[in-house]
């Protein structure tokens, strides 16, 4: 097989397009370029194998690249520069990515000097993409990577890249919600949201999207350093169940090119989403079944979507709720078991009724409950339940295990 | 040449039919409810210290000895690591012990709020997540009766989830079981015999109706189970046993 | 200071012709030869002859298929060139070019070629997306043509990258058929030649996404046909309430050949979700 290309007569014309100046920057470690050093043959129109061989071999790569860039520095050496090029078109780089450039012995993107009876074919590589075949997001356009940031009038930001939606009927929409003041529906019924206690309420929006489907967007709500002593969850209203879920969250994080921080809250579908503040230190409950009793179960309400679950401490013998408010619009609700495997259901009742006794905690008392993951303190004070049971109904247990 | 052709191709006919019908075994992961598990496998490691377990499964498989492609198992657990440092441990039917396999691998997901511990199944057994246990007090003292001997004691509570089972072959009158955290609704049996040789069992079965619980347990404290005659039921048939 | 230029070719400059293979074939333009020769990675060489006293420019187009004599893969362009040549020069150049037929050997060095034609226009239109999304994975090129030539599913289109997604999201459409939920992979061939196809699938992936309404532990098994479970490809354990995503993994090496379903299951054995995979 023959390796050689044969002369071919001029068919190509250098097309002065553009003047571009520009330095090498040797720091700049995020442009990383290639290169093949060709060194010109008495027969300058003549490439030798090895040169073809190295072509050939980067020629995948060089595909995938913006240019690439046959440069020279003495006349005498555009001809070997011109085959190269030649060369390139063969290897299907498209013409309009090839470039042609006579540049002084001075140093060029490349980081090579280039005497006189070589040329040098660069390129930029692109860099690997990371690979991550998890993600089903399309980016067809190079603006996709820009993200669109909708600002709302309470400082809401609403984050979302434009071209997920080009082919949607719709870009998506957020609307924050006073949690004071609101006459939000829930359902078909005409149950209105009570917001239980507003304080602990730190954001509460709707997102609507015409497209719903897995496209995962972000409303960045900004970030008060008063936040940071709080436990946070996110929620959303799941229409089906009726209640309020966890949510994907992300703690905060600066927006680039601004000071302000925010809460970054991922959604990907329509509906209510709402940032909940616990207070660790100033609302823990301790409520204490009567002796010879433990809790099985204890939650406290306010409103028919707003739950708190107690955590059993003391082997079950207590209860820690950790509360946004103590109010008196509360009410209770558990179980408890008895030393016979008898369990014993309390009615829903107002819970300053129900564990109404009140006593106080040891000091000496070395323990701690464990809430949400975290180890707190238990409150000085803790309500006793009455050994009295309204509404009770029991329910023998069989077996205990 | 043809007929060569000819067995050729039959040949390579046979592969691929042979190559689209492998036989297959199958295989089946089933995660333990604490009621299955609680009586069967005392939550004790090889050195005899207690473990608290957070979650139990059980490979079956049926044809080979051991999969060639393994069952994935991933726990989440929150960032605010709700289950620290847990371990993956085997159930050992010679040792009749929980035996460490290799560390699961934890990894925070990208949003650095969950993460999750990584392992997976290859053999058919009984594999479990375990975090030790960090009370580390003394455990829990039984006491008999004056005259009794104690022969099996059985504990089982969740929350975390622990299990004792044991079988005394020379009974005794007081024992010690590594059992930390008690939970007033766990479960509890101790076996007694006495001299003239009937078989006692507790009354009742809940762990609250024997220790009070209220206060809680400091580090290093023991707890003490002090057994009267009045808390004991004799036990007529002991063959079920 | 450097001066940069970009090639442009003329035709008017220098009195050569552009045209297209097709037509300086049908003009009598040209003559060809293609031969088989393991080259960077490649293996079509395609030796051209300029019959004219012109030069001429000839543009291989993406999409053309080479047919061989024999029982023999045909080559399938996957990447358009350009072949410069002058009055009645020769030149050999090596192709992009991918296996145009999953059935058949992958060509010798002394298989014989005896005519081209240009290969569906759903194959020309998925190749020029291929080439404008500037996509270089020659593996990618391959899975791309056996969808178009031998029917292979969607599914073992394997895309990893944003923009190898956006050129399955383009076939897609092209084609008016949903983007695959998951991806099959096949084995390499044993024959070491990556345009032969081993046909042995080894891996489905992809993802499931569901909604939990409360805490649980979930499985995802794997049921054939009879609706008899066959496998538990993973477990998921204290899953979190809401939506969450599954990935699958399921190594296919001990699946026999089939239609399934990949079921999540709560631990009480309640199924949450299911889909249909091919194996």
């Amino acid at each position: 097989m023959k390796r050689q290309i044969k002369v071919n007569a001029v068919l190509f014309m250098l097309g002065a397009l553009s003047i571009l100046s520009f330095k090498s920057n040797a720091s700049d470690t995020t442009k990383v370029y290639k290169n093949i050093l060709v060194d010109v043959g008495r027969k300058p129109e003549v490439l030798d194998s090895a040169a073809i061989d190295a072509i050939r071999t980067a020629s995948n790569d060089m595909f995938a690249a913006d240019f690439v860039t046959v440069v020279y520095s003495d006349e005498s050496d555009k001809k070997c520069a011109d085959k190269l090029g030649y060369l390139l078109l063969a290897e299907g780089i498209p013409p309009s990515r090839i470039a042609m450039e006579q540049t002084a012995l001075t140093t060029n993107p490349a980081g090579k000097i280039i005497k006189s009876g070589q040329v040098l074919v660069y390129y930029k590589a692109s860099g690997v993409e990371k690979k991550n075949p998890t993600t089903l997001v399309y980016n067809p356009d190079p603006l996709c990577a820009k993200d669109t940031l909708i600002k709302l009038e309470n400082g809401y930001s609403l984050k979302y890249r434009i071209c997920d939606y080009l082919l949607k009927s719709g870009v998506p929409a957020v609307r924050s919600i006073d949690p004071y003041n609101n006459n939000e529906k829930f359902s078909e019924t005409l149950e209105k949201y009570n917001t239980v206690d507003a304080s602990s309420i730190l954001a509460f929006f709707k997102i609507e999207k015409l497209a719903n489907d897995t496209i995962m967007d972000e409303v960045l709500i900004p970030y008060k350093t008063s936040m940071s002593t709080k436990l946070l969850t996110m929620e959303y209203f799941d229409a089906n169940s009726r209640m309020w879920l966890p949510a994907q969250f992300k703690y905060p994080r600066k927006a680039i090119n601004e000071r302000q921080s925010y809460l970054c809250c991922p959604v990907s579908t329509s509906g209510y989403y709402r940032i909940m503040a616990l207070d660790q230190n100033k609302n823990a409950l301790l409520i204490r079944a009567p002796k010879g009793t433990a809790f099985t179960s204890a939650s406290i309400q306010k409103s028919v979507y707003c739950n708190w679950e107690g955590t059993p401490v003391n082997g079950g013998t207590a209860m820690l709720f950790l509360l946004p408010k103590l109010t008196d619009d509360m009410t209770v609700q558990y179980s408890i078991i008895d030393d016979n495997g008898k369990i014993k259901y309390s009615g829903v009742q107002d819970w300053e009724h129900m564990v109404g006794h009140q006593f106080k905690i040891k000091t000496s008392s070395k323990n701690y409950g464990v809430v949400h993951g975290l180890k707190v303190n238990f409150p000085a004070k803790g309500y006793q339940v009455y050994d009295d049971f309204d509404n009770e109904k029991t329910v023998t247990l069989k077996q205990i295990k | 040449m043809k007929k060569r052709a000819l067995i050729m191709m039959v040949c390579f006919l046979i592969c691929k039919v042979a190559i689209s019908q492998t036989p297959q075994e199958t295989s089946d992961l089933r995660i333990l409810s604490f009621d299955e598990w609680s009586n069967k496998y005392s939550t004790l490691d090889d050195k005899n210290k207690i473990i608290n377990a957070v979650s139990i499964c059980e490979l079956t498989i049926d044809g080979k000895r051991c999969l060639d492609n393994p069952v994935e198992v991933k726990l989440n657990a929150d960032s605010k690591m709700e289950f620290k440092n847990l371990l993956w441990y085997r159930w050992d039917i010679q040792k009749k012990r929980w035996v460490k396999e290799s560390s699961p691998k934890f990894r925070i997901d990208r949003n650095k709020k969950n993460g999750a511990y990584y392992t997976a199944i290859n053999c058919p057994g009984v594999y479990g997540f375990f975090c030790p246990d960090e009370k580390l007090n003394s455990g829990l003292n039984i006491i008999a009766p004056s005259g009794c001997k104690i022969l099996t004691v059985s504990v089982a509570q969740k929350n975390p989830s622990t299990a004792y089972n044991a079988l005394y072959e020379k009974p005794t009158s007081k024992i010690n079981i590594p059992v930390s955290d008690l939970q007033f609704a766990g479960f509890i049996d101790v076996e007694i015999i006495d001299k003239a040789g009937k078989h006692y069992g507790l009354k009742k079965n809940l762990i609250g109706a024997h220790i009070d619980l209220r206060n809680g347990f400091d580090r290093c404290e023991s707890m003490n189970l002090k057994i009267s005659r009045n808390d004991l039921i004799e036990k007529q048939n002991l063959s079920n046993k | 200071m450097v001066v940069m230029t970009v090639w442009m070719i003329t035709t008017a400059s220098y009195g050569s012709t552009m045209v297209t293979f097709e037509d300086a074939i049908k003009r009598g333009l040209i003559s060809y030869h293609v031969n088989t020769d393991y080259v960077a990675n490649r293996s079509m060489e395609l030796e051209l002859n300029n019959n004219s006293n012109n030069p001429v420019n000839v543009q291989l187009e993406a999409g053309r298929i080479f047919y061989a004599t024999q029982d023999i893969q045909p080559y399938v362009v996957t990447r358009p060139s350009i072949i410069a040549l002058a009055p009645h020069a020769q030149d050999e150049v090596m192709i992009y070019a991918r296996c145009g037929n999953s059935s058949a050997k992958s060509p010798l060095t002394d298989t014989r070629f005896e005519r081209t034609s240009m290969g569906p226009q759903l194959l020309v239109q998925a190749l020029n997306e291929l080439n404008n999304l500037r996509i270089n994975n020659n593996s990618l090129a391959q899975q791309v043509v056996w969808h178009y030539t031998n029917g292979h599913s969607l599914n073992s289109i394997i895309v990893y990258s944003d923009n190898e997604k956006e050129l399955l999201k383009r076939i897609c459409d092209n084609e008016n058929a949903e983007f695959p939920w998951y991806q099959k992979h096949y084995a390499a061939s044993q024959t070491g030649n990556d345009l032969d196809f081993s046909n042995i699938p080894t891996l489905i992936q992809g993802d499931m996404q569901v909604v939990l309404t409360q805490p649980t532990n979930i499985q995802i098994k794997l049921y054939n046909s009879d609706g008899k479970s066959v496998k538990t490809i993973s477990a998921f354990l204290n899953q979190p309430a809401g939506q969450c995503t599954i990935p699958l993994n399921i190594n296919l090496s001990d699946i026999a050949t089939g239609d399934y379903k990949i079921v999540i299951e709560n631990d009480a054995g309640v199924k949450i979700d299911e889909r249909s995979i091919a194996v």
